[in-house]
């Protein structure tokens, strides 16, 4: 019998070392990567499916012991690291034709195996650490394989920002074991308190909501686009899992209220996201207004904590997997034949060839999926999200709609740019053979058939939605 | 190995106020001069201090994890910054060992006097919020010692737009983290983790210090 919590872990990490070695080999490095979380997402769902049947197989839930901290995965964990590696399958999968230089697959491969370690790790402190050990990993993707001065801005501003959370949460850690440690009544109550702002400073720096410029623009501005679309997907994926199982482990963080300083830090992030997207110049600033934004509205559905709020969480994974993988694409294609992609440079870009075609289509498709707009993939995210937040505050679900808006605008003055007739027009050198071409346009028609028929996601987030509110 | 964890705990009982002296030393040498040559070794002497306050506290074989660890990141990141300075001198601009030598003093006493005057304003906030806490199980020094490291290693961040010094920021701030943590949870598996945390992050500012030296952006040409 195989642990479940150690294969999750053990199998992204040594898919690693095969696309590390054939990384000249574009596609056999994508091949270990798809194949490796294919088999883990497998192994999840035969897990579930056996521990609803009650059978034995190979693989065990059971708690596995490593340096005398517990592994395990708990009911709504499964879920999550489904959504997690699900996620991770579209993000590789869309990265196919990129420039992410080597350190995207193998060491995409070692953060995922890291991140579902600081899932399912137990007690919260060892989650926290990882968080620091994959933030480091992450700021070697962010680099890639650019050189120059002041290149360095966002992988160095990710990993700082991520530093700086760090002792707000081990402090948090500390209070709350205090608190639980102790019988005197006074003291328990007394360190709910700090507890609670504190980690929630701590999870809102991680989550780079905090509104005052964190790591979102420097983030997009530096990292090839599909590396932003690895970390606003995954790295964001996991900050709030973690929040859910420490709210599971403390008894009195599981009321709507005991976490207030989120809900603060996720409307700030919206109001600041939303009012600044419409009058960006460029796309990686409007796609950063997004992150920020969707960081807002994770922080807010994770405030909420209802049924409806965690499925429009799993759902929001997924869908911004997608519509971040596509526009990445586009994004991609655009950067290889300018270096910028500010829409005063790409005034008249369409006109200059298929390639660029295919790219505003990514991009358009990409970028309105991603504020939400009806009949495409994001829509069933924002739909869910409005619903679950209008419930209880309509005038928040006002605001997020306005918020996407305000995103779609961004995006569409990037592409009427593109649109525009330029005579100063620079060729796009990018070609694209044949089926690249029918790929990029396939993928990107993929984001208006989800939009359509979203019923698998739907079914999958309902069952996480329900198991995390059953393991309170 | 059992020579330098005796050494380590003889240090140990050395009196408080003389490592104090040297981490306060070590923090504003850093955060005042910006230069590799100096700051490196300063980083090295400030993790021998860490070193001996945490063996105050937890094994002496446990803070020489910590003490390894970030010797072993000062030197990779020596040899990183050293041949980001070779390739600065190959295109003719001017490098750590040529500002030591040639030092500017026309220059130098205004950048001095603002990182001077911050260094003072955040020692103060250090030594106000160290006074203010009180956490069971920490020993005074030690908080005392992690809050000047914490406000100075910000502070470092802050100002720091090269990826080495940014990076020396983010790597005090894990020290500080470090000596506040360690007493209340002394395990091995916390040291370990701590420890990998560190080398993992030294070596990711070395990458970085690496790519900071180029002259332009270059990206990873397109692979269609």
């Amino acid at each position: 019998m195989i642990p479940l919590a150690l294969a999750i872990v053990v199998t992204p990490c040594l898919a690693a070392i095969p696309a590390y070695l054939l990384r000249r080999w574009r596609i056999a490095e994508l091949m270990c990567a798809l194949i490796s979380c294919t088999a883990v997402c497998l192994a999840l769902l035969v897990a579930n499916s056996d521990s609803n049947a009650g059978a034995s197989s190979f693989l065990t839930t059971s708690p596995v012991l490593i340096f005398g901290r517990s592994l395990q995965i708990h009911g709504f964990d499964q879920y999550m690291l489904l959504a997690l590696f699900a996620s991770s399958i579209i993000i590789f999968g869309l990265s196919w034709r990129s420039s992410n230089g080597w350190t995207f697959v193998p060491i995409g491969l070692v953060v995922l195996g890291l991140l579902s370690a600081a899932i399912i790790v137990r007690p919260f402190i060892f989650s926290i650490l990882l968080m620091e050990v994959v933030a480091a990993l992450v700021a070697l993707m962010i680099q890639a394989e650019h050189i120059g001065e002041r290149s360095t801005l966002g992988a160095i501003r990710f990993l700082a920002v991520t530093t700086i959370a760090l002792p707000a949460l081990i402090a948090a850690n500390y209070l709350m074991n205090q608190g639980s440690e102790s019988l005197d009544a006074a003291l328990q109550l007394g360190v709910r308190e700090p507890a609670s702002l504190l980690l929630a400073l701590g999870f809102v720096l991680l989550m780079g909501a905090f509104p005052l410029y964190t790591w979102t623009h420097t983030l997009t501005r530096d990292a090839p686009p599909i590396v932003t679309a690895f970390v606003a997907t995954c790295t964001l994926c996991a900050v709030p899992v973690i929040v859910i199982a420490v709210q599971q482990e403390i008894p009195w963080l599981q009321g709507r209220d005991s976490l207030p300083l989120l809900r603060t830090f996720g409307i700030l992030s919206i109001v600041f996201g939303g009012a600044l997207a419409w009058a960006q110049r460029s796309f990686a600033r409007v796609l950063a207004c997004a992150i920020s934004v969707e960081s807002g509205a994770s922080l807010l559905l994770l405030q909420l904590g209802t049924v409806e709020s965690l499925q429009s969480l799993v759902v929001g994974m997924m869908m911004r997997s997608v519509s971040l993988g596509v526009l990445a694409i586009g994004l991609d294609i655009l950067r290889a034949s300018r270096e910028k992609d500010d829409f005063k440079l790409l005034r008249g870009a369409f006109h200059a060839g298929p390639s660029a075609r295919v790219a505003a289509f990514a991009l358009a498709t990409g970028g309105l999926s991603l504020a939400g707009l009806p009949g495409t993939a994001g829509f069933l995210s924002e739909w869910l999200r409005s619903r679950a937040v209008a419930s209880t505050d309509p005038e928040l679900a006002a605001l997020m709609l306005v918020a996407g808006a305000s995103i779609a605008a961004g995006f569409l003055r990037g592409i009427s740019a593109m649109l525009a007739r330029s005579s100063t027009l620079i060729h796009v050198p990018v070609r694209l053979r044949r089926s690249e071409f029918i790929s990029v346009a396939g993928v990107a028609f993929s984001v208006v058939i989800l939009g359509l028929a979203p019923q698998w996601v739907l079914m999958l987030a309902r069952v996480a939605g329900l198991a995390i509110v059953n393991a309170r | 190995m059992s020579d330098f964890v005796s050494l380590l705990e003889r240090l140990s009982r050395l009196t408080t106020t003389p490592l104090l002296i040297g981490l306060l030393v070590t923090v504003s040498g850093m955060l005042l001069i910006r230069n590799w040559r100096l700051s490196l070794p300063l980083m090295i002497a400030q993790y021998v201090v860490v070193g001996i306050l945490m063996a105050r506290s937890v094994q002496p074989g446990l803070a020489l994890i910590k003490l390894a660890s970030g010797v072993l990141v000062c030197l990779a990141l020596s040899v990183a910054a050293q041949r980001a300075d070779d390739q600065r001198s190959k295109r003719g601009e001017s490098v750590a060992s040529d500002r030591i030598a040639g030092v500017s003093w026309r220059q130098i006493p205004a950048r001095l006097l603002v990182r001077a005057a911050a260094l003072g304003l955040m020692l103060t906030v250090a030594f106000g919020a160290a006074q203010r806490l009180n956490i069971p199980g920490v020993p005074r020094e030690l908080l005392f010692s992690a809050t000047i490291l914490a406000a100075c290693a910000m502070l470092l961040i802050a100002t720091s737009p090269e990826a080495l010094n940014a990076g020396l920021g983010v790597l005090m701030l894990i020290s500080a983290v470090e000596l506040g943590y360690t007493p209340l949870e002394s395990s091995a598996s916390v040291s370990v983790i701590l420890g990998m945390m560190t080398l993992m992050v030294g070596m990711t500012i070395a990458y970085l210090t690496l790519a900071d030296s180029a002259p332009d952006d270059a990206p990873v040409a397109i692979q269609s």
